[in-house]
């Protein structure tokens, strides 16, 4: 049965709804002030002289300006003015070696954090090696132009922009046509147009000419194959490992059924069973002597584990090559025999 | 003259003194904050930008930290129940799944060739904030049908495990993108080093309104200290309560993840850290933990900064490095001096 309602229970019901009143009105003030303040002209369109809408040229032709001049589109869209640049930072370990190819040595001023663990470190010698995120070192060496690769992680591009840098994003590492777009932006950026058209040709020709007496019936299947822990990661269609098993000649067996850097179960390995393996140095012992791997034909006599320096097989730039050189001596090697 | 908290077995020190001891560790820490850093502040034509950076960055920790701890307080407070962290409510999760979801959509725009409508420093965060709230829709739609203090905590306890696990269903379909899982895996580890002034106008509403508003309900958690029939008795409205200490522990911590990721162990060790200064009544508790979260956090941050390497030490891992040491070691403390929440 219900009891009739008192005095005191209609103020405790009435208090209740004016508190649940406040709190949604707060809420709902909150969420309103939040959204507009944080999306308030957020609006980062570059001011492009072409229409909304309208293609992007390609890298090679840098588009006019509304202002004047002329611009490249990054990575994220954002239009950065063409040069030349004369004080260069790199925060990419890909734009390193395109940097020291393309500029002169005053001209940079500063080197990616990997720079010290490259091959050829010495060539990085005397120039700050700095961490694209540590912003507070950027500024500190008065770049007027900061090369980043912002690897899905947009925000700390924006970051350095709002710190007043100029910042040029070459966006993802996916081998060898990123790397060639890469060269190419870096060239418009400097002024140096020409060289770097020459640099992208004869690179892609070099790479071509390693395998390219090799029919496509030749040529033997191979796959790139990571070891960490029990787990193996592979790189194909879409990234430096699947190029440079294609410049070396070989065909890679993943590339129909995956992209990018999947991961593999050891059925799937057992799969593909590639002629040949392409790994990293030591790997070798712990792939083949895995029970349930033993059996793949790399392991056995027929094929082959490649095994090459993981700094060189890593290497989604100017190594690409010699990479490649070295992968495809190690598969044809009747090819050098005399 | 203060009165003995009720729980309490010890007298307590003076809250002005202590309120006065957090304020001047709080300019400390922000002080520490603005000099320490890569820049060097001598130079002047480098001053004013590594100033307003540092600014930037040190606003992000106060605030996510000072949510961070007002939640917890919140949460432990609803609880009634010491070990409670403002992650049992599943909006931690929903924030951070948000937020990573967002990165992927971001990506996936870009890749069709468009330019985003949200510019990038703006999406994650604001992403977050969609998740937390999505997960307290869902928290609140479920505990409607049945209205009880474990039925919330099951509620939350498993869509913080569904959410986890799309968390990782999400980082497994990236894997094939090297670098796309690199910004999830740095999402997951914390940081505040790219907070940026449009997500501190986007989180400091949120915050602020939350941390106060969170305040308002400090009375009847009091009363919940003595167990839920004695609170209804005195007067308190149980499920009004519930709704809305959930929904301002969704808000605060929506901010926080969306300032500064997932930054593990502040709600759990502040609001335990300054119990047996300024005893367990909520209305002199919360504005304790947002001064004892924030300058908490903000020092982590000043360590990330300082401890060489090539890059900074995410702010998550810090946090939990101090964090959990700090909170075993005021365990065994608590229970050596009785203390009991």
């Amino acid at each position: 049965m219900r009891s009739e309602p008192t005095l005191g229970s209609e103020r405790r019901v009435a208090g209740r709804y004016g508190r649940d009143g406040l709190n949604l009105a707060a809420v709902v003030l909150a969420l309103a002030l939040s959204s507009y303040a944080g999306l308030r002209g957020s609006s980062h369109a570059p001011a492009l002289a072409v229409r909304p809408g309208e293609r992007l040229p390609e890298l090679d032709a840098p588009l006019p300006l509304a202002s004047g001049g002329r611009a490249l589109s990054d990575a994220t869209g954002v239009l950065v003015a063409l040069g030349p640049y004369r004080r260069v930072a790199s925060a990419s370990l890909l734009a390193d070696p395109i940097v020291l190819a393309l500029c002169a040595p005053e001209e940079v001023v500063a080197f990616s954090a990997r720079a010290p663990d490259a091959r050829d470190a010495y060539r990085y010698a005397g120039k700050p090696s700095l961490d694209a995120h540590r912003i507070e070192a950027l500024l500190g060496v008065h770049p007027d132009l900061v090369l980043v690769n912002s690897l899905g992680d947009h925000a700390f591009v924006r970051r350095l922009r709002d710190a007043g840098l100029q910042v040029f994003d070459l966006g993802p590492m996916r081998g060898v046509p990123t790397f060639l777009s890469n060269v190419l932006a870096v060239g418009w950026l400097v002024g140096r147009q020409d060289a770097a058209r020459t640099l992208a040709g004869q690179f892609r020709s070099r790479l071509e000419a390693i395998a390219r007496h090799l029919p496509e019936s030749a040529r033997r299947g191979a796959l790139y194959l990571g070891i960490h822990g029990n787990q193996l990661f592979g790189g194909t269609r879409g990234s430096s490992y699947h190029d440079v098993l294609r410049y070396a000649g070989l065909r890679d067996v993943a590339a129909q059924q995956f992209e990018g850097w999947p991961s593999y179960d050891p059925e799937q390995l057992l799969g593909f069973d590639p002629e040949l393996i392409v790994t990293q140095s030591g790997m070798r012992a712990l792939l083949c002597q895995r029970n349930e791997l033993g059996r793949l034909r790399a392991c056995g006599e027929q094929g082959g584990v490649i095994e090459l320096d993981a700094q060189l097989l890593n290497d989604a730039g100017f190594g690409m090559l010699e990479a490649s050189e070295l992968i495809h001596r190690a598969a044809y090697p009747e090819e050098s025999t005399p | 003259m203060e009165a003995a908290a009720p729980g309490t077995l010890r007298r307590l020190p003076s809250s002005r003194l202590s309120y006065a001891g957090l304020i001047l560790a709080l300019v400390g820490a922000c002080a520490l904050s603005l000099w320490v850093g890569q820049g060097d502040l001598h130079d002047a034509s480098l001053r004013r930008a590594l100033l307003e950076l540092r600014a930037q960055r040190l606003l992000g920790a106060l605030l996510a930290g000072a949510a961070l701890a007002v939640a917890g307080v919140l949460v432990q407070g609803l609880f009634r129940n010491p070990l409670a962290s403002p992650s049992v409510l599943g909006t931690t999760s929903g924030a951070s799944l948000g937020g990573r979801l967002s990165l992927l959509g971001f990506q996936f725009v870009l890749a069709s060739g468009k330019l985003p409508g949200v510019p990038p420093d703006v999406g994650v965060p604001l992403g977050s904030v969609l998740g937390a709230l999505a997960a307290l829709g869902l928290l609140l739609l479920i505990s409607r049908v049945r209205d009880d203090l474990v039925v919330l905590l099951l509620t939350g306890f498993l869509l913080s495990s569904l959410f986890a696990s799309l968390e990782a269903f999400l980082v497994s379909l990236a894997q094939e993108r090297w670098e796309l899982s690199r910004a999830l895996l740095s999402f997951a580890l914390g940081d505040v080093s790219g907070v940026g002034s449009r997500q501190l106008a986007l989180a400091a509403p949120l915050v602020v309104v939350g941390s106060l508003l969170g305040w308002t309900w400090g009375k009847p958690l009091d009363l919940m200290l003595s167990g839920e029939d004695e609170a209804r008795s005195l007067g308190v409205e149980l499920p009004a309560l519930r709704r809305w200490v959930v929904i301002w522990t969704a808000v605060l911590t929506a901010a926080a993840v969306s300032l500064g990721g997932n930054v593990g162990f502040v709600g759990l060790v502040v609001p335990h850290a300054l119990r047996p200064l300024f005893g367990v009544l909520h209305r002199r508790l919360l504005p304790a933990a947002a001064l004892g979260g924030a300058t908490f956090v903000a020092l982590c941050d000043v360590l990330c900064r300082v401890v060489p390497g090539r890059s900074e030490i995410p702010l998550g891992v810090v946090t939990g490095l101090i964090g959990a040491p700090t909170f075993l070691w005021l365990l065994l403390q608590h229970r050596r001096d009785s203390y009991a929440f």
